[in-house]
């Protein structure tokens, strides 16, 4: 539906755009570790949302609707790659990490590098499982709604997604060597 | 279910990875002058200035102004709720703003404040601090009325503090303490701490930091504390 016509409508999307830009950043570099799939993904994003503006511009938080395509984007596509398959299934054979330990290890965290490392070790799934609640501070139901689950197993994922960050932390060996993308 | 202490040193880590990413300036100028609009095209790249990006002008504070003034409750830049407004200010800093007599979320400010890239631990009836302080907070943290380490602000307002996150340093996170005071002189006012802590090593203490001073390890100018309103929530 083209709405471009309309002056108001247009220069809204043009004030949104620049509302949730660094945010859409943000989330796309904590999914993924990686700036430049950060700045695909935000624009791919805003693209899909313009599509579909004249409905979200009467959303309560269209900017919470845009980091839903946001997550969306990334998870679909980790499906498509085929890299990871029901990773909220109980199978990874993690090793139960006690949230004491976890908690620990999160604690002893001194470059935050490692903790971004870590985070990019886990299935995509599970990353979007904590970016969700522990970021962007959803609840366990607007998680769960998100990501097309129940809300019980979002909490067990939690529970998976952070024994597999203490265990990946526990391995970080050379965490600071990881290649990274500072510029665009 | 993690526990609360894993839920913390997530969302603590979380803010500190979220705050590490500098976005670079061409990654948002790229994204804001894409030409979103249907029919355009997919992924192409506009031809000029879009009125994104002159809508990016405005906010990035180039001699334009108004645009957002009327904004709603979380408009362009802007959150307010009935117990704070933050607003994301063209320079990257961002400005906090405590309404006198409503009570604090401390989970919403600190999600508020992580979305602008400040990594912090909020507190209700609870106050962290490091020994020693972590130097810097003055770079940080600027304070209206300006101040001098504590400061008592009038009942007609509460504080309102800038915060430029691009100048804390590595592995410290902000430090919000607030308290409702029900004893002692100034009962029935509330109480606002702000200091830097060393994320590997805090304390946190439910007892209020005594007004005119800060926690041991501070010096006058690594923090602020601040009284502020009069009879607290629900007239406490």
């Amino acid at each position: 539906m083209d709405w471009v016509g309309n002056a108001t409508v247009k220069h809204e999307f043009d004030c949104f755009t620049v509302e949730v830009s660094d945010l859409l950043l943000r989330t796309g570099y904590l999914m993924t570790g990686d700036a430049k799939d950060a700045e695909d993904l935000a624009q791919e994003t805003l693209l899909r949302v313009a599509r579909r503006w004249k409905r979200v511009r009467s959303m309560d938080h269209p900017a919470a609707y845009a980091r839903r395509v946001l997550i969306n984007l990334v998870l679909h596509d980790a499906e498509r790659r085929s890299r990871q398959k029901a990773e909220l299934q109980p199978r990874d054979g993690a090793a139960e990490t006690c949230d004491e330990s976890a908690a620990r290890a999160l604690r002893e965290v001194e470059d935050i590098a490692e903790f971004r490392w870590a985070l990019a070790q886990l299935p995509a799934r599970q990353r979007a499982v904590l970016v969700l609640r522990y970021w962007a501070g959803l609840s366990v139901a607007e998680s769960a709604d998100i990501l097309g689950c129940s809300a019980g197993t979002v909490t067990s994922a939690a529970s998976r997604a952070a024994a597999r960050l203490t265990q990946a932390l526990a391995h970080s060996e050379s965490p600071a060597s990881e290649p990274t993308t500072r510029q665009a | 279910m993690p526990t609360e202490e894993l839920e913390h040193q997530l969302r603590s880590a979380f803010t500190r990875a979220a705050a590490d990413f500098q976005i670079p300036q061409q990654a948002r100028q790229r994204l804001l002058q894409r030409d979103y609009h249907p029919g355009s095209g997919h992924r192409r790249l506009a031809t000029g200035i879009t009125a994104a990006a002159a809508a990016a002008a405005v906010v990035l504070g180039l001699g334009l102004s108004g645009v957002f003034g009327a904004s709603p409750a979380r408009g362009t830049g802007t959150i307010r709720t009935a117990a704070f407004t933050l607003v994301s200010n063209p320079d990257g800093t961002a400005t906090l703003t405590l309404s006198p007599g409503e009570l604090l979320d401390p989970a919403a400010l600190q999600n508020d404040l992580a979305q602008y890239g400040i990594p912090a631990i909020v507190n209700v009836g609870s106050f962290c601090s490091s020994d020693p302080a972590p130097a810097g907070f003055s770079q940080v943290v600027s304070q209206y009325p300006a101040g001098e380490g504590s400061a008592q602000v009038g009942s007609g307002g509460g504080p309102t503090i800038t915060i430029d996150p691009s100048a804390m340093p590595a592995g410290t996170e902000l430090s919000l303490g607030y308290f409702q005071l029900t004893s002692g002189e100034y009962s029935g006012e509330q109480q606002a701490d702000f200091v830097l802590i060393d994320t590997s090593s805090y304390t946190c203490t439910s007892t209020p930091p005594d007004p005119n001073s800060l926690p041991d390890g501070y010096g006058p100018d690594d923090g602020i504390g601040v009284l502020y309103g009069g009879p607290g929530p629900a007239g406490s």
